[in-house]
């Protein structure tokens, strides 16, 4: 999916950039860390797909970049969701300048290996995923959320610029986890945008479908009247809801299902947002209805060039929609990497496992299972988490937490957790190189 | 040709003993008993066929297609409006009181949510001991022995018989629904939807454990469900429903290989394949199924089928073109059944906007760009004056004298495909006409 080049960022580079997040709830009984160290990126014009099964944190890590995490749950500090859409970066500079700082200012200042040798920061450059102090910056520091500490940043600030030019900000960032009140208002919705699994429960019942258009409109684009009703009926047309003048005026009572989630897609586009979360949009539908809305996100997706990212637990989807496809369990990506890699050649027993247990991919009778169920991730990992229900486990990996790693040295695009990887590399050589990045985790 | 009929029969005077269920045109409606007749919702609308001893049939369609419908009405959990369902040789929707209590021993249903299946206040020995206790098998102390057996034999444990619902997961919540259909050794089990509230891992233990429960007490399955390739692992047979109607029903492999009905064409080639390599070329069905208060006088799925038979002037229209009349069809048959409320009649008379936009837009909509021939061009003229007469009654009739044909103002027979008993609902399969396959081939890719 080829697209022309919009701005001097490149296509190739990344609009979201997650890195290390952390999601847990705090209940009076334990902690569960339901996302657990997540990295991935979403690209204009590409579709990121996410699967697992239930209880992996897929909805939970789509609930984090959204800012919809509710009480017991908090992003941890370490986590950092970056939103490097120019356009948006410049626009938010000039709006909330007051939460604007300017990293190149700091960096003249300070230098990463003083910063993080100050009594009270608790962190290594490990536990952010990096590999030394000297591969970070003084952003990812601020990012992670360490400005507060260190007294670089204030509480609200969110907008990161790391390079001006005669006034011109070139490049620089959003920090989603550190948006709160306004910015946070007009970067939900606005940037990014979320579908739902269920577009009935996503749909009041007793506004009609236009209303409920017209209200994101009002709200982020500053339509009202006329103008937004007329707004409103060429979103539903757009996204192929017939008649719809008269749609515009009815309850989601009187659409059908497809149709719903038609209506909650053109809700979700409202605003233009550069990025579409869709959470199991299809799950709740029919395979013929199911097809005309994955037909219909491709079409936008072309005609808008969006960073989608795609929530899903069946394999046929995923193979469908996805370029890239991070493989979670139990808060974890245990692998990631392109559609064709992963289904051609999956490395991780996890994903092998899912693969076979669909019907009709595999020969014989008996269908092939996965052991056990999704353990729940209430403690901070020392082994491997899919290790009760690995057909290949072997005895370090109830005491080693394998790290994502290249699947083979050399191939960068495909990582896979676990501790038969990389591949062309010796048994303890590999468990050495799983666990040294565990031991710095563990100093602190 | 009369000779292999003649055969056929034979073959099945024999296997007459093997058939377990036999249903002939089964009817189930809903909402009939208003006082002034009304409207009722045809869920199931004249269906036969048969199961036979030891076999998993099939039954597959969209949501609202009357497939669970079907399945209760068998298990005699709705009543049948009309037709016969024999079971073993008996009529049992002349069933009542006691014989009706002794018979539905024999016919048992697992329900698709296993949350919503299971009570929470009950332990799930209680749970699974309970049609024992309401038919008043043996002794209490047994109905507990039997109970752990039946625990055990579904891949649970005996200590679980004090546990509640709650304390299990989804998989083991559907497996003590399996343990309690069992409990008074059914021959006939209904299964509607058992894995769809379940990831996949899951989804094949219970697969697996349904297949060996099976073998082992010789049960017969009716298998209700919407993912296909669950059904292609499984069924022996299969029944393809479309609004209250079977399209077709045949051997599995067959089926799947070869469908011949033009809706188990789309709904076949609708599956997403976990394979990003399979290019498969996919028939997107337009709208969604009408409304089973008011379905189509024809053919049930005329509405929507990508082979329809299009009257002979018109065949060489383009296919763009056919779509958007299609669609137009569809917007005023809409426009018929939508009410119009005071206000928007108030607003028509004084000539202001009403959320019904005028006949102009629509077909600025969808005609804009699209070469329209002088031959159909007073046709939508005509349409066009009816509909701003609010008679969309008359511009209905004449889309249909136009454009309609067989399929809009006849119901098809169903007509024998393949060798083994295979039999589908289209008028494309009687002498004459194009196979629905070569028509969706040229029409479609």
């Amino acid at each position: 999916m080829e697209s022309p080049a919009q701005t001097a960022r490149a296509d190739t580079d990344p609009i979201v950039e997650v890195r290390n997040l952390q999601t847990a709830f705090y209940t009076d009984k334990e902690v569960i860390r339901a996302v657990d160290g997540v990295s991935f990126d979403l690209t204009p014009g590409e579709t990121v797909g996410i699967v697992g099964e239930s209880g992996s944190g897929k909805s939970v890590t789509a609930r984090s970049m959204m800012g919809l995490v509710d009480n017991p749950g908090v992003i941890l500090a370490g986590s950092s969701i970056r939103f490097t859409h120019l356009e948006t970066v410049r626009e938010f500079a000039t709006k909330f300048s007051r939460r604007t700082v300017d990293v190149e200012e700091l960096e003249a200042e300070h230098d990463v290996r003083s910063l993080l040798e100050r009594p009270g920061i608790d962190v290594t450059p490990a536990q952010l995923g990096y590999d030394s102090v000297e591969s970070m910056t003084i952003a990812d520091l601020l990012a992670a959320g360490y400005g507060d500490q260190l007294g670089l940043t204030d509480g609200d600030d969110c907008v990161f610029i790391t390079e001006q030019s005669s006034g011109e900000v070139v490049d620089g960032f959003i920090e989603i986890t550190r948006l709160e009140g306004k910015p946070q208002r007009a970067m939900r919705g606005g940037k990014i945008a979320m579908v739902f699994q269920d577009p009935l429960t996503s749909l009041n019942p007793v506004y009609t479908v236009g209303n409920q258009i017209k209200e994101a409109l009002r709200l982020h684009q500053d339509l009202s009247g006329r103008a937004a009703t007329k707004e409103a009926i060429s979103l539903l047309e757009a996204v192929g809801i017939p008649d719809s003048r008269r749609r515009v005026a009815e309850y989601p009572h009187q659409f059908s299902g497809g149709m719903r989630q038609r209506a909650v897609i053109a809700m979700a586009l409202a605003c233009d947002p550069e990025v579409l979360i869709c959470d199991e949009p299809t799950t709740a539908l029919d395979v013929t209805i199911q097809a005309q809305i994955l037909e219909l996100l491709e079409e936008l997706q072309e005609k808008r060039d969006l960073a989608i990212m795609f929530i899903t637990h069946d394999m046929g989807v995923i193979a469908e929609v996805a370029d890239r496809v991070n493989v979670m369990y139990a808060g974890e990506t245990v692998e990631t990497a392109d559609v064709h890699t992963l289904f051609a050649n999956p490395k991780h027993p996890y994903t092998e496992g899912l693969l076979q247990s669909i019907p009709g991919r595999q020969e014989g009778d008996r269908l092939q299972t996965i052991e056990g169920n999704v353990p729940t991730p209430n403690e901070p990992p020392t082994f491997c988490r899919f290790a009760p229900r690995c057909p290949k486990a072997f005895e370090s990996c109830d005491s080693v937490h394998p790290v994502s790693v290249p699947v083979e040295s050399g191939v960068d695009d495909h990582t896979a957790a676990c501790l038969l990887y990389p591949e062309d590399v010796s048994e303890i050589d590999r468990i050495e190189r799983h666990s040294e990045t565990q031991s710095t985790e563990g100093e602190h | 040709m009369s000779q292999r009929t003649l055969q056929s029969e034979e073959e099945m005077m024999d296997e007459r003993d093997d058939v377990m269920v036999e249903v002939s045109d089964l009817r189930t409606y809903y909402d009939e008993g208003k006082l002034f007749g009304g409207n009722p919702v045809k869920a199931v609308d004249g269906v036969s066929f048969e199961i036979k001893r030891g076999e998993t049939l099939g039954l597959v369609g969209e949501s609202g297609c009357g497939k669970t419908t079907l399945g209760r009405t068998l298990v005699q959990l709705e009543e049948a409006t009309s037709g016969e369902i024999h079971f073993d040789g008996t009529d049992i929707t002349t069933l009542s009181g006691p014989e009706l209590k002794a018979w539905r021993r024999d016919a048992q249903i697992v329900f698709q949510d296993p949350d919503s299946s299971l009570n929470d206040r009950m332990t799930v020995g209680e749970i699974v001991r309970e049609p024992l206790d309401v038919h008043d098998w043996k002794t209490p102390r047994e109905r507990q022995q039997r109970v752990r057996e039946l625990l055990e034999k579904v891949g649970l444990q005996r200590e679980h018989y004090y546990r509640y619902p709650h304390q299990f997961s989804g998989g083991q919540r559907q497996r003590i629904g399996v343990a309690r259909t069992l409990t008074l050794e059914p021959k006939f089990i209904v299964l509607d939807e058992p894995v769809s509230a379940l990831d996949v891992s899951v989804q094949a233990e219970v697969i697996n454990l349904l297949e060996d429960l099976q073998d082992e007490f010789d049960l017969t399955y009716l298998f209700i469900a919407h993912d296909l390739s669950v059904v292609r692992h499984i069924c022996d047979r299969v029944a393809v429903m479309y609004l209250g109607n079977i399209m077709e029903i045949g051997p599995t492999e067959e089926l799947f290989a070869d469908p011949a009905n033009p809706y188990t064409h789309a709904l076949l080639s609708a599956i997403p394949e976990p394979d990003p390599t399979a290019h498969r070329d996919r028939i997107t069905l337009q709208g969604t199924p009408p409304n089973p208060r008011d379905p189509p006088s024809g053919c049930p799925f005329s509405t929507r089928c990508p082979a329809r038979i299009r009257p002979e002037e018109y065949e060489n229209l383009d296919d763009t073109l056919w779509t958007q009349l299609d669609l137009l069809r569809e917007i005023v048959r809409e426009r018929k059944r939508a009410e119009r409320g005071m206000s928007d009649r108030l607003k028509s008379l004084l000539g202001r906007e009403s959320r019904f936009g005028s006949i102009n837009e629509i077909y600025d909509e969808l005609f804009k760009g699209l070469e329209i021939p002088d031959s159909i061009q007073p046709v939508l003229e005509q349409v066009a004056d009816d509909v701003r007469a609010k008679n969309e009654e008359s511009a209905l009739e004449l889309l249909n004298e136009e454009f309609g044909s067989v399929c809009d103002t006849d119901i098809p027979a169903y007509h024998p495909v393949g060798d083994d008993g295979r039999v589908s609902l289209c008028h494309r399969h009687e002498p004459g006409h194009d196979t629905p396959r070569a028509v969706i081939d040229r029409r479609h890719r």
